[in-house]
């Protein structure tokens, strides 16, 4: 891979200009009781697309706020149901929550679509051609397996999951490839879990340590007292998920093509840690303040670890216009926390 | 006249051509390769500056316009470009502007949650029928003794109940008027000597709390009465409900901010006000029982005499008063202490 053309991904996007556009959008969304998260988002999004370079030239993002706002009122009548509800008639959200499963492959399909197709570079649409019945496979058949196989098929699936993503979207007319090794993602499972073993080994006698020195003259009965064990907790959580999500978005990256374009991801376990154990700690102790600085920080280690392998002529890529899409699927999703990332 | 240097991509492929672009008559032209492109200034769509992101002209046969050149595309005024939009981007670059928005968002966050939400909720809750509040507290009661199991039948026998009862209905008859209750008597288990008002008027009141309040036989029915016209004091507020209500709408609150809000840092401050409502009610509860046991010839010393048995108990177990949403106690029983016992006899 060495010696080819490498084209690097800019991000431009600075905190002190976020900063504006964040607390504006905190400021009216609740001036309008949340209607203007809608606008929110177009803002936030075209915000990190515009400052997001190949070549010289960014990305854009077209959704129609209106149509977020439509889709964003489904699900707040939806939720409000739901919780009103599960405290009157549990038999009937019982219902709501059936209809929703059944539902979810078609919402997790219609949000993929709507994302993409409202996602731009260079005048040319994103699309995504992946069917409902596949994602109803992946993300609901699938995995009642994992309770048969003790959780042993997991990788697997996740493997076909983000073949799914990465192969079902297009630049243009052309289609994204992807083919990523099985084995490669049960080493990187393994290895986490290996991983894992080994830092709760190392957490137990860390939470001992700290609970006799630093804390020893608290009775046991304080509340307080189990405080280095959640702190310990989070940082093995995050140090085993940033080392799985770093193997896994390299592995994803690396055999992605679309023509004769590839990728190369080279995120750090290391530097994912720092990263997000910083964001959380910048956040928790600026009452949120910081958010937009945790964001913007985040967005640049990824655009600075990612870069475009082969050459890049660009009048390659050709397109059609597009109808665009209604937004409810991706609006819903987001309600009820429908987790689309990598892994 | 040349006006300033864009991309040009023209929506089929993917190709950027520089070009220059000038403004003439009304219409905007510029030439890619063989080809010479006008567009009337009042079909384009500008869009909406973001930060300090390259200037975007999307034009109408699906082609866009990309330019470095800020300054000249912002000195182009073009009709269309949106004055909402403009008028958000400079709020959103300027620094001065951006801290009146910081200190109005915290203002009017804060203000949402603690005015907004507490009205929102009371005014639901009188639209609330009476119907569905009482199943709503049939189904909080049903979880507590099955699902989380809190709480086994009560082990008291028909007389000691049946003298509640009875003494309760004599508390009720002499207000001018008595909101509809259902007394409900259960053994406490973990959560112990209590008592407390569920939404339709459910009253629950554990053995342990009773069997505490026995100390002076002749009294001992005065201080049960004392707990029961606190909860009773809820019970005519809608207290139950309003408060589950905050809580609901609270929640929704910070879902629908959540389209850009850290729900760590937002959710922390809306837990502490949910506190304080429940403080405030406390007290309403409080004024009610003082009011009521008066008027029902019952000594309001009852209720400190309770509460302070309460207190002693809790001091020796270890339940951390921070956890407790109940007002500090000696501030709560000072008014109960110092008022002046009833000239009649219950």
């Amino acid at each position: 891979m060495n010696g080819e053309n490498q084209t690097p991904v800019v991000f431009t996007g600075k905190t002190s200009e976020y900063f504006g556009i964040w607390i504006v959008n905190l400021l009216l969304s609740i001036l309008t009781l949340g209607i203007y998260s809608a606008w929110a988002k177009v803002r936030r999004k075209k915000y990190f697309y515009q400052h997001t370079f190949i070549d010289g030239v960014a990305f854009d993002y077209h959704a129609s706020p209106i149509a977020i706002l439509k889709g964003r009122a489904i699900a707040f009548a939806l939720f409000v149901l739901y919780s009103v509800s599960s405290n009157i008639s549990p038999a009937f959200s019982g219902i709501l929550i059936i209809a929703f499963i059944i539902f979810l492959p078609w919402i997790i399909v219609r949000s993929l679509v709507f994302n993409a197709r409202n996602s731009s570079h260079r005048g040319l649409r994103f699309d995504f051609t992946g069917k409902a019945w596949q994602a109803a496979k992946l993300y609901l058949f699938m995995p009642l397996l994992i309770i048969v196989t003790f959780g042993l098929i997991y990788p697997f699936i996740s493997q076909r999951r983000n073949q799914f993503l990465m192969q079902g979207h297009r630049f243009g007319l052309s289609q994204m490839r992807a083919e990523f090794k099985v084995s490669g993602f049960y080493v990187a499972y393994l290895q986490a879990f290996l991983l894992s073993i080994a830092l709760i080994g190392i957490g137990g006698v860390a939470t001992i340590l700290i609970s006799q020195d630093g804390l020893k003259g608290l009775t046991t009965n304080n509340p307080s007292a189990i405080v280095p064990f959640i702190l310990v907790y989070v940082v093995m959580l995050t140090i085993s998920s940033a080392f799985l999500r770093s193997r896994l978005v390299n592995m994803i990256w690396n055999g992605t093509s679309i023509d004769h374009i590839g990728f190369k991801s080279t995120l750090r376990a290391r530097s994912l840690v720092w990263l997000y154990v910083s964001n959380l700690l910048a956040i928790v102790f600026s009452l949120g303040l910081l958010t937009p600085w945790a964001h913007v920080r985040t967005v640049k280690y990824h655009a600075d670890n990612m870069a475009l392998l082969g050459e890049v002529d660009f009048d390659h890529f050709v397109g059609e216009k597009k109808a665009e899409i209604k937004s409810t699927g991706e609006e819903i999703g987001e309600m009820f926390d429908v987790d689309l990332a990598f892994g | 006249m040349t006006v300033f240097r864009a991309d040009y991509f023209d929506g089929i492929t993917a190709g950027a051509k520089v070009v220059e672009v000038s403004l003439l008559d009304q219409h905007l032209r510029f030439v890619h390769g063989e080809q010479e492109e006008t567009f009337l200034l009042a079909a384009l769509r500008p869009q909406a500056a973001v930060g300090s992101a390259r200037r975007v002209i999307e034009l109408p046969d699906g082609g866009r316009l990309e330019t470095e050149d800020v300054a000249a595309f912002d000195r182009l005024r073009l009709p269309s470009a949106d004055r909402f939009w403009r008028r958000l981007h400079m709020l959103e670059n300027h620094l001065g502007w951006v801290l009146v928005s910081l200190v109005l968002a915290i203002l009017a966050g804060w203000g949402m949650i603690r005015y907004g939400v507490p009205v929102l909720a009371e005014q639901v809750a009188h639209a609330t029928p009476v119907r569905v509040e009482i199943k709503l507290g049939e189904q909080v009661l049903a979880a507590m003794d099955h699902q989380y199991g809190y709480f086994r039948p009560s082990t008291l026998t028909e007389q000691r109940r049946a003298s509640i009862v009875a003494d309760l209905k004599a508390y009720c008859l002499k207000q001018p008027q008595c909101p509809a209750y259902r007394l409900e008597f259960r053994q406490g288990g973990s959560i112990g000597a209590n008592a407390m008002a569920l939404p339709g008027g459910i009253m629950v009141i554990t053995d342990e709390l009773i069997a505490l309040a026995q100390g002076n036989p002749a009294e001992s029915n005065h201080e049960i009465i004392a707990v029961l016209a606190h909860e009773l004091g809820h019970v005519e507020r809608r207290h139950a409900l309003r408060q589950t209500l905050q809580g609901t709408f609270s929640g929704l609150v910070l879902v629908a901010l959540t389209g850009d809000f850290d729900s760590l840092a937002a959710g922390l401050p809306a837990v502490l006000m949910q506190m304080n409502y429940s403080r405030q009610m406390e007290n309403e509860a409080d004024q009610y029982a003082l009011a009521s046991l008066q008027r029902a010839c019952i000594p309001p010393q009852a209720f400190a005499g309770i509460l302070q048995k309460l207190q002693k108990q809790a001091e020796g177990g270890n339940l951390p008063e921070v956890l407790s949403s109940h007002p500090d106690t000696q501030a709560r029983i000072q008014p109960f202490v110092d008022a002046e016992k009833p000239a009649c006899k219950a």
